[in-house]
């Protein structure tokens, strides 16, 4: 028995001297979401990714492309006339319940990726943590802010990070909307005025863009009471003048751009692989030629409206050329005509007539190169301070102090050398001072993507866009959008369904608490 | 000590000499029943690794240390004599015939049993003939061989098919477990199959659950070949072939295509084809153009036995090489094996087992990056391309002929232009192998220690010169080159007790092991930059600044530690009984995941041994059952891990300032499901062994009752979750099912003897539950629900086309894809009106025909039975064998006629435009795709089954008493194929999710080839 002892005993040393593998490996290639979050860089990486998806494209819907194509094409700012899978989206013609798939998976991912920020930043301090927090709560709002106006109320309540298995309930009417107002009012006070950012960070968020985009939420639900002081805040601020030159918005000057309330960074020729680029004016062109895509053009109705009045001097508002690319168009976009753009099209189509010449890149692509990449560099504005100007003064119209509303659509008018109105529309009542703003605000921020909010928030979307608007500083009118009554092809604005987007089809499939918006 | 050292040393590099040893010399002859000299008995001294073959008249030579020596003669199919020296010095020995091979030792993992004491279903591969298969890879030669065991095969060179034992079980890999020597792996073309000594292939849970969690798709055990006592044998062995195509697809010549084309173009009002409408004379047959009939095969063997009473050694080289029935494809293996063990004191060997091989393989392009080409088969390309276009045109940008709109409208690229503008290489150098010391403790009790590494280097590099071989579409220069090594390691400590007491019969394991697993891989890829002219393509080579770098790194960790053992028990060879345990753990779970543990039992009764059984005929009669759970992760490492995403390109990335500075980003990346599980296979088997006619003909049937649970798979979440990606989940069920039967006759006496060898086999599945919300999982053309088997064909039904006379007598309101058919439309049968609101589609015929809503179950692409069918036969000193493999009742949806068939813009194989053309097929719609006439139907759906020869080959045995034995033959693989399949090969594998739709990969080849083998 002592000779079996002998000989086992030595067997075990060898048991012992192999070092049991560990099974809790590192992972080497990446940091998890359980190591990563410690301290306030990662909450500022964390911020960053948030601003990250505000340049998204596709199928991750963004203001890279979707958020600023569907706006224009479902309002009556935009169009489209070739004969392609745009042309019955902008008649209100869905086959697909995925159409709006895009922009609701941006919305969602923009969340998403706040969350993170915000309930990851739990027990993370240092001196930013609150400015971090309070950028990501201007996300979240942001992103519902885009989701309730497309979608409704009803659409899903996510209010922390998400995991694999959740199906969260719709949520109630208003329920999300006071959510992100209180989001944002807490954010306000943590957030820096635009001076205070600094250059380096040009494009984080102020002060001024919370304040904006909460009187812009409160707008949305006509509350015009709560939005007033907002907009007083930034307007009294003096952190925001209005750019000289209205075409300088449009273009990519390297500079700080004062009339920026809040924008998106884009960058010309980046690195191969970075989502840093627009696809924007890719998609807006008169055509299809050239690499161009052709897939929103403005409607007769902007173009129209334009040739309502003249400038100070007599001659066609400046700012129509900056915005429309036209018959009468006096510039080239990438080193055509626009006779040429009509006669490159192939098939000639003769339903294309014109297009938006905001946010082109002719000084980047050149004339003679072909748009062989959706690489747009210039930086979008998504709120612009005469966009804040002009919500001013129709909010203090609605609020019955429309002598004191004056002021600010002149400061806008003047700019591009239009006459005040003062001048030649003084003592407007205040329906006609409120018909007056909605002219104004088309003349100025056409193909922004800023009308479809507008028509939502005012009542205009529906049938009656496509009546006369009546402009009360010349005393005409002018013809609306058709496409938002079309009863001879059938096709055109449904009221009781239209007015909100098809949630997504596959997104009911995956959560059975939702239920679908009426009439789809 | 030093001696020991010393004799190591000798051991391992000077393959030591067995004269060394030698004391006493005998000498002897062997012969069968029938008095024929026996070559290649094995003669062992008992207790020691010293002995000797005989030749090939039957004698031997042998020294033994002394007259107690006890000499063991054993040879396959018959018994084993032992017999004591004694004073005798030279031996006359009559072996009898033992056809039941009760005898015989399977390797049933960590251990071996007797085969009369196995209790599972287990197979023992005919590792013989397995050898006169021409196929490279170890998959490949098992196919048809195995009841239970499918194989697809391809024609690729270098690619082995696709095995599943017992049919699909997981959505992510179906590859059994290959242990090769006691190492856990997977099967390599780098593997050399002429090293193979014997091969059992573990399919039941009961036998493959002492592997745990990597052995649901079963487990198959390799020895390979170890050295011989005796006279050292030296063999030689070559063979050279040529191969080719079995079919190609009757495509139309220019004229046909044009008649087609432009009746097309009239009947809906559109312009024709320019070079329809005039033809040019010229009349490509594009498979003439790329396929070759004279791809060499070619495959040499040397490889040296050799022992002495300590030591014993195997050593073999190994070159393969195969030439594609296309141009380019190309394999080339350079193998060696080393395999050596020695006897340091009684009770006491160590050994190792180690090979090292390199595969190069060059293959079809796949070039990454934007602006390349991607993965352009050759073959598809090759079969769609129109007969109008030249193969080479002066007049294009780069010399070769592609299609060019309204002129000849072809989306293919030039196959040929793909072969001379692109390259493809990859290479892989394993290194597999262990080092193992088996030590015996006290009389039953060993202790087994071993340590393994698996490692493999590759070398991948596609390279592309810039251009344009497709209609409109340039693509630009590029590389892509990776490199990458990867090293599993393993340590095994076994103890092994053996005991009999009197009619009881015990042994107990019980082992310890783990296996660590370490890779990493770069890869760069370039795009644009490099100059055609330049001959070579390297990341430094470009003479312009490219379009687009990429560079990556990745690296993988993972560790399994494992706990396992075997208890038997069996009393007066009546009553067996097998329990086998393991507990793995395994680094790819978190924490609470990480251990599953896996039982099984079975119980075998051998009724032959009884008293009371008293059947003349019946030699051997056992009944065996089984019940096990096997593990499976057939996915990725830190899967359950969310990982935080950050990169400077392609990451979550903002730019700050006026002039957008870069700022570096991280958020959470795709979701994940941190508490994935094993995947479990329970699995009941009940078999039956009987041998009749002393052994004569023999039969083995297993029936088996499985349950597939936990099954993990991708699932969509809800948008709303804010992330990406598709989190993996244990949600699948699949019940599994089937039988089994293998047959062998034999007969081995006299001149003529001959053995038939006969498998069936038969396997089912029915998924029973699939994630929350989803009742189906789509595949192309197929579905999978919840009640019926994986991957029905699910189309619209085809009825033929429509007369004048019927479309006159159809209700007007009646609409295919929206509009009322004309003649010569496709008819498809109205089963389903629209979704209700539920989303489920409602019954019964609507007067209006839509692919979405008209779709059936329409085919069943599980065989009804799969099987092999071996027959080999010697007279005097030919030999032959003659190797049938097949399938039956199987649909299959035949992807190149649909391909062909439903656009315009690829030649066709069918009859179109009844309205013009009389043809028997729709009418094609020029115009679009209006009127359903171009839909995925049942028009595509064929008899998927199959017989085929795939091996034959006659062998002669020249006697010369040079050498021990000198046989040349002849050999055909795939000389021909009986099937009612229309595609290239019926005997494609297709996806889990699709598994009867034809993906057109490489197609089988025939090889005819000679070769002969030579042992000294």
């Amino acid at each position: 028995m002592k000779k079996i002892y002998k000989r086992i005993l030595p067997l075990s040393m060898i048991f012992c001297l192999l070092a049991c593998a560990d099974l809790d490996l590192v992972n080497p290639n990446a940091a998890t979401e359980d190591s990563f979050w410690q301290t306030e860089q990662d909450l500022y990486q964390g911020v960053i990714a948030t601003y990250d998806y505000l340049q998204a494209t596709f199928d991750e819907g963004s203001y890279g492309l979707e958020l600023r194509v569907f706006p224009q094409l479902l309002s009556d700012e935009g169009t489209n006339e070739a004969p392609w899978e745009f042309n019955d989206l902008a008649r209100f013609v869905q086959d697909d319940l995925n159409m709006f798939g895009n922009i609701y998976t941006g919305g969602y991912r923009m969340i998403g990726r706040a969350y993170q920020v915000i309930d990851r930043a739990e027990g993370i301090s240092g001196s930013q943590v609150l400015r971090l927090v309070a950028e990501a709560k201007f996300f979240v709002a942001l992103g519902y802010y885009n989701l309730l106006t497309g979608f409704g109320d009803r659409i899903p309540f996510v209010d922390r990070i998400q995991g694999a298995d959740e199906k969260p309930m719709p949520a109630t009417a208003g329920q999300l909307w006071a959510m992100i107002e209180t989001y944002l009012t807490d954010a306000i006070p943590a957030l820096p005025l635009a001076s205070e950012v600094g250059v380096l960070d040009y494009g984080r968020i102020s002060k001024g863009s919370a304040q904006t985009l909460l009187a812009k939420i409160y707008l949305q639900q006509g509350n015009y009471t709560a939005a007033e002081p907002l907009l007083a805040a930034v307007v009294n601020s003096g952190q925001y003048q209005l750019l000289a030159d209205f075409s300088e918005n449009f273009r990519e000057t390297d500079q700080v751009n004062p009339e920026a309330v809040f924008h998106v960074n884009f960058l010309h020729n980046g690195i191969e692989g970075e989502t840093d680029n627009s696809a924007h004016w890719r998609f807006n062109s008169p055509s299809e030629i050239k690499g161009h895509y052709g897939d929103v053009q403005s409607t007769n109705f902007v173009l129209n409206s334009f040739l309502q009045e003249l400038d100070a001097d007599g001659n066609q508002d400046p700012r129509m050329d900056r915005t429309l690319f036209w018959e009468g168009s006096s510039l080239l976009m990438y080193g055509l005509t626009h006779a040429g753009w009509i006669s490159a099209a192939e098939p000639a189509n003769p339903d294309v007539n014109h297009g938006y010449y905001k946010y082109n890149e002719s000084e980047f692509v050149g004339s003679s190169q072909d748009a062989l990449r959706s690489d747009g560099g210039i930086d979008f504005l998504v709120w612009r301070y005469a966009d804040v100007l002009l919500l001013y003064a129709e909010t203090l119209n609605q609020n019955g102090n429309t002598a004191a509303a004056y002021q600010y659509v002149d400061e806008v008018r003047v700019r591009s050398n239009m006459s005040p109105l003062s001048v030649v529309a003084p003592g407007l009542s205040q329906a006609d001072f409120l018909q007056q703003i909605k002219h104004e605000r088309l003349m100025e921020l056409a193909g922004e993507g800023i009308r479809w909010f507008d028509q939502k928030r005012w009542g205009d979307y529906g049938p009656s866009a496509s009546g006369d608007h009546f402009i009360p500083s010349t005393g005409t009118s002018v013809a609306g959008d058709p496409n938002f009554n079309d009863p001879i092809t059938g096709k055109g604005f449904t009221v009781g369904q239209d007015e909100l987007f098809a949630i997504p089809q596959n997104e009911l499939d995956l959560n059975p608490n939702l239920i679908q918006n009426p009439g789809y | 000590m030093k001696k020991i050292i010393l004799n190591i040393l000798i051991l391992v590099f000077v393959f030591g000499s067995q004269q060394a040893f030698s004391q006493n010399a005998i000498s002897g002859n062997v012969t069968d029943d029938g008095n024929e000299g026996l070559p290649g008995v094995s003669i062992i001294i008992k207790d020691s690794s010293q002995g000797t073959l005989t030749d090939v008249d039957g004698n031997f030579n042998l020294s033994v240390p002394d007259n107690n020596a006890v000499l063991v003669f054993s040879y396959i199919g018959f018994e084993s004599q032992e017999l004591t020296v004694g004073n005798q010095t030279s031996f006359n020995i009559s072996m009898r015939p033992d056809i039941a091979q009760l005898e015989e030792i399977v390797v049933v993992g960590y251990g071996t049993q007797r085969k009369r004491d196995i209790t599972g279903a287990v197979s023992v591969v005919d590792a013989e003939e397995m050898a006169k298969s021409q196929f490279v890879s170890i998959t490949d030669r098992l196919q048809g061989r195995v009841a239970g065991v499918s194989v697809n095969t391809t024609g690729e060179p270098g690619v082995k098919g696709d095995i599943k034992i017992r049919g699909t079980a997981f959505f992510g890999d179906n590859n059994p477990l290959f242990v090769i020597d006691g190492i856990l792996t997977d099967d390599s073309p780098n593997l050399n199959p002429n090293d193979i000594e014997s091969i059992q292939v573990l399919k039941d849970a009961s036998s493959a659950a002492i592997y745990g969690s990597r052995a649901a798709n079963g487990v198959v055990v390799i020895t390979t070949k170890k050295g011989t006592s005796g006279t050292p044998r030296i063999t030689f062995s070559s063979t050279a072939g040529l191969s080719s195509l079995t079919r190609t697809i009757d495509v139309m010549n220019s004229a046909e295509y044009a008649r087609i084309s432009n009746g097309a173009s009239d009947y809906s009002g559109s312009a024709r084809q320019d070079e329809t409408d005039v033809l040019t004379g010229i009349d490509t047959d594009w498979q003439q153009e790329v396929f070759q009939d004279n791809a060499l095969f070619q495959d040499v063997n040397v490889s040296i036995q050799a022992g002495g009473e300590k030591s014993k050694v195997y050593f073999s080289l190994n070159n393969t090489y195969q030439e594609g029935v296309i141009k380019g494809p190309l394999f080339d293996r350079v193998g060696t094996r080393l395999n050596t063990e020695y006897t340091v004191i009684k009770g006491l060997t160590i050994g190792q087992n180690l090979t090292i091989s390199r595969a190069r393989n060059s293959g079809e392009p796949n070039l990454k990056g934007s602006g390349g080409i991607g993965n352009r088969p050759v073959i598809s390309n090759t079969i769609s391309m129109l007969p109008i276009i030249p193969v080479l045109d002066p007049s294009k940008t780069n010399g070769y002929g592609h299609g060019v709109p309204g002129v000849a409208t072809s989306f293919g690229f030039n196959p040929i232009g793909i072969q001379e503008v692109t390259r493809n290489q990859r290479e892989n150098t394993r290194v597999l192998g262990n080092l193992y010391l088996d030590y015996e403790i006290i009389e039953g009790l060993n202790y087994y220690f071993s340590a393994g590494v698996n490692s493999t280097f590759f070398h991948n590099k596609n390279w592309q010169k810039g251009g344009q071989i497709r209609m409109t579409t340039t693509h630009q220069s590029g590389l892509t080159e990776a490199r990458g090594e990867s090293r599993e390691t393993f340590i095994e400590n076994r103890l092994t007790y053996r005991k009999s007491i009197g009619d009881h019969r015990f042994t107990a394991m019980a082992t310890y092991t783990e296996q660590d697993l370490l890779a990493s891989s770069q890869e760069t890829i370039i795009t644009g930059g490099f100059d055609a002219a330049v001959p070579f393509f390297q990341i430094s080579a470009t003479t312009a600044p490219p379009n687009q770098i990429i560079s990556s790194g990745f690296e993988d960790i993972a560790t399994i530690r494992s706990i396992l053992g075997r208890f038997t028990y069996s009393f007066a060879d009546r009553y067996l009984f097998t329990a086998n345990i393991r507990r793995d753990g395994n680094s790819k779970f978190s924490e609470g995941n990480r251990w599953g543990t896996f039982p099984s039992i079975s119980a075998g009764w051998n009724l032959t041994n009884e008293s009371f059984f008293n059947v003349a005929a019946i030699s051997n009669l056992k009944l065996r059952v089984g019940y096990g759970q096997v593990g499976n992760a057939s996915l990725d490492n830190f899967r359950f891990q969310q990982l935080i995403r950050t990169a400077s390109i392609g990451g979550v990335n903002y730019n700050l300032g006026p002039s957008s500075t870069q700022v570096i980003g991280a958020t959470a990346g795709d979701i994940v499901n941190r508490d994935i599980r094993w995947e479990i296979l329970k699995e009941t088997n009940i078999g039956l062994d009987l041998a009749l006619f002393d052994g004569q003909l023999e039969f083995i049937g297993d029936i088996y009752f499985g349950k597939l649970e936990d099954l993990l798979t991708e699932v969509p979440i809800p948008i709303s979750a804010g992330f990406g990606g598709q989190p993996t989940v244990n949600a699948v069920s699949m019940d599994r099912n089937g039988w089994e039967i293998a047959m062998t006759y034999r007969k081995i006496t006299g001149d003529f003897q001959f053995a038939i060898t006969a498998n069936a086999f038969h396997t089912n599945n029915e998924v029973t539950a699939l994630p929350f919300g989803v009742n189906e999982f789509p595949g192309t053309n197929s579905i999978s629900r919840i009640g019926i088997p994986l991957g029905q064909l699910y189309t619209p039904i085809y009825e033929g086309i429509y007369t004048q006379g019927e479309i006159d007598a159809l209700d007007p309101t009646f609409t295919i894809n929206g509009a009322p058919p004309l003649a010569g439309d496709a008819k498809y049968r109205d089963i389903n009106g629209r979704d209700d609101e539920t989303g489920e589609l409602t019954p019964g015929a609507d007067g209006s025909v839509s692919f979405d809503d008209d779709r059936a179950l329409v085919g069943n692409p599980i065989p009804d039975v799969q099987y092999g069918l071996n027959f080999s036969a010697t007279y005097k000193n030919f030999d032959a064998t003659i190797f049938f493999q097949g399938v039956a009742g199987r649909d299959a949806y035949n992807s190149i006629y649909d391909n062909l068939n439903t656009n315009l813009s690829s030649n066709f194989t069918s009859n179109f435009n009844p309205a013009n053309l009389g043809g028997t097929d729709p009418n094609f719609d020029a115009g679009g795709f209006e009127n359903g006439n171009m839909w995925n139907s049942t028009r595509f759906i064929e008899n998927g089954g199959y017989l085929r020869l795939k091996n034959l080959q006659i062998g002669y045995t020249i006697p010369w008493d040079k050498v021990s034995n000198l046989r040349v033959y002849v050999s055909g693989q795939n000389l021909f194929t009986i099937t009612d399949f229309n595609g290239l090969d019926p005997e494609f594998s297709g996806s889990v999710f699709a598994p009867g739709v034809d993906p057109i990969g490489f197609p089988n080849v025939r090889i005819l080839s000679t070769g002969f083998s030579l042992t000294f």
